[in-house]
């Protein structure tokens, strides 16, 4: 996709409840990590972008804090999960076009001791969009994505075991990563005896919010410590279908709430680079909610619309399994990273870093975010 | 919010705008007043000031006839904020409107996601026992 950007290097600090540090203080950890991670030094970045919902610092207070000192490229993007690789994609074209030699992306976030994207922590206020929804008590995130699992329920006869397969198999991955804030072995039955939030939805199938920031540098080919570690992009695509509303937030009129935006997506993904679905090796599919998982295997090809939960059931997404997704154990439980650490991951496993978890088949990852009417999805390379 | 404090449900009062204002004009005498395109006389919500989205003609404001079924629902199991909790469990319907299946309209229902089923009919109208202003409710049609 693109003959010039790479993607050089990756950082992050720990998933905590409580960091005691400012939100700053956890971006330049993540960068300056991934700085090192590429072998660059952090005062050659002469870019910078973030994306952010009121709860973060602007971009370029990272590169001012670091003493960088030529600024050619910075951007702010408000939005959550459905564009974080907008961030990451658009840092590519920056360095494609020679705007900006090396540009860091960054989230940080301290998402679960000072601003809660679930709502807890926020005033809500029933206008815009919201005026036809928190009226009747429709707010949070959890509360739209349950609307859309409803919707397939009844449509395919998908269950809410189906919706537990994916917080069991995500629990399963990351019973081997030590960076998973939750890694204590989850059966099915654990998942049934959780408590009804909001039905179909149950406490596991959420992901939970943690303080926390990640990194990645993106520059010219050849231009890291070890060029053999360097990621390329072979797609990437952002967009919805029709009638979007604003995402969450205001997408009442979405054609049929069974879909997501992936099935708008799917064929700009694969048909320009010439790929199929049976060329993803390994897949990081955003995962704020189990249901999410679901409607992206039917979107992006793994399986037929309604049979994504009979997939997840079979163990295929799992360890050992021929489609894994989310071999860290995701969102749902590595712990909330915004999008971020799942693509930190899917690196690791490219570069054939992933320790204990490495999969021998690692050249293509497909990586996504978004959970409703919009979203965004990129194919990584391991280097040629 | 502690266990076992109850509090009465206040629900947050709609905030009309300039684009919105004919909808809840018309709610407040109790009426369904909805967009309908001029040309291909699909219904179009929420409110918009922009065009049809399916032919890209003009839009007109309708009053509209109640009746309506069930496309989707959710419960509400646990309370996250202190105006709902008095009300848990109860539900959110996404109730589509007899006659502009395009339209889609987000409802209260007082009573736990389990009473309810796809596609049942009933009708929403515009209701104020659960907090200021006037909100959307779903009547489930009574068995015959």
């Amino acid at each position: 996709m693109f003959s010039r950007a790479r993607i050089l290097g990756t950082g992050r600090t720990p998933f905590s409840k409580a960091s005691g540090r400012s939100v700053l203080s956890l971006a330049l950890e993540a960068t300056e990590g991934a700085c090192r991670d590429a072998g660059i030094d952090a005062r050659d970045l002469d870019g910078v972008i973030t994306y952010a919902i009121d709860d973060s610092i602007y971009s370029t207070s990272v590169l001012n804090a670091l003493g960088c000192p030529d600024i050619r490229w910075f951007a702010d993007f408000n939005g959550g999960g459905n564009q974080f690789l907008t961030s990451l994609l658009q840092a590519a074209m920056v360095v494609e076009h020679g705007l900006a030699e090396r540009v860091v992306v960054f989230r940080a976030i301290n998402g679960r001791s000072e601003s809660r994207l679930g709502g807890s922590s926020k005033s809500i206020a029933a206008r815009g969009g919201m005026q036809y929804t928190a009226p009747v008590g429709w707010t949070t995130y959890g509360r739209f994505d349950a609307m859309m699992a409803r919707r397939h329920m009844e449509i395919y006869g998908t269950t809410t075991d189906h919706l537990g397969g994916v917080a069991v198999a995500a629990r399963e991955w990351a019973v081997s990563n030590p960076n998973a804030t939750m890694r204590k072995p989850l059966s099915l039955e654990d998942y049934n005896q959780s408590p009804m939030i909001s039905d179909p939805f149950r406490l596991l199938d959420y992901c939970q919010e943690f303080d926390c920031a990640f990194a990645v540098v993106i520059g010219a080919a050849g231009t890291s410590a070890t060029p053999s570690r360097e990621i390329e992009f072979v797609s990437g695509v952002l967009g919805g279908g029709p009638r979007p509303g604003g995402d969450h937030w205001g997408y009442i009129e979405w054609s049929e709430h069974a879909k997501t935006f992936s099935h708008f997506l799917k064929q700009r993904l694969y048909g320009p680079a010439g790929l199929r679905s049976s060329d993803i090796d390994l897949l990081y599919l955003y995962d704020c909610f189990t249901f999410s998982v679901l409607g992206q295997l039917e979107g992006f090809g793994f399986a037929k619309p309604g049979e994504s939960g009979a997939l997840v059931a079979s163990g295929a997404t799992g360890p050992g399994g021929h489609v894994p997704v989310n071999t860290h154990g995701g969102l749902l439980s590595e712990g909330y990273g915004h999008g971020m650490n799942n693509f930190v991951e899917a690196v690791l496993q490219l570069r054939k870093e992933a320790g204990d978890r490495q999969l021998p088949r690692a050249d293509r990852a497909l990586v996504t975010g978004g959970a409703t009417t919009t979203g965004c999805a990129i194919v990584l390379g391991a280097a040629a | 919010m502690t266990a076992g404090e109850v509090t009465r449900p206040n629900f947050p009062a709609p905030v009309a705008d300039v684009d919105s204002e004919p909808f809840w004009a018309a709610a407040a005498e109790g009426r369904l007043r909805v967009q309908v395109c001029v040309g291909c006389e699909r219904g179009v919500f929420p409110p918009t000031p922009g065009r049809c989205p399916f032919c890209g003609l003009g839009l007109e404001w309708r009053y509209h006839e109640s009746s309506a079924s069930i496309y989707s629902w959710i419960g509400v199991d646990r309370a996250i904020f202190e105006w709902e909790a008095g009300l848990v469990p109860f539900s959110v319907v996404l109730a589509r409107i007899d006659g502009l299946p395009d339209v889609k309209l987000p409802c209260l229902y007082p009573g736990p996601a389990t009473e309810l089923k796809a596609h049942q009919p009933g009708s929403v109208r515009f209701g104020s026992e659960y907090g200021d202003g006037v909100r959307l409710m779903f009547d489930p049609a009574v068995d015959g």
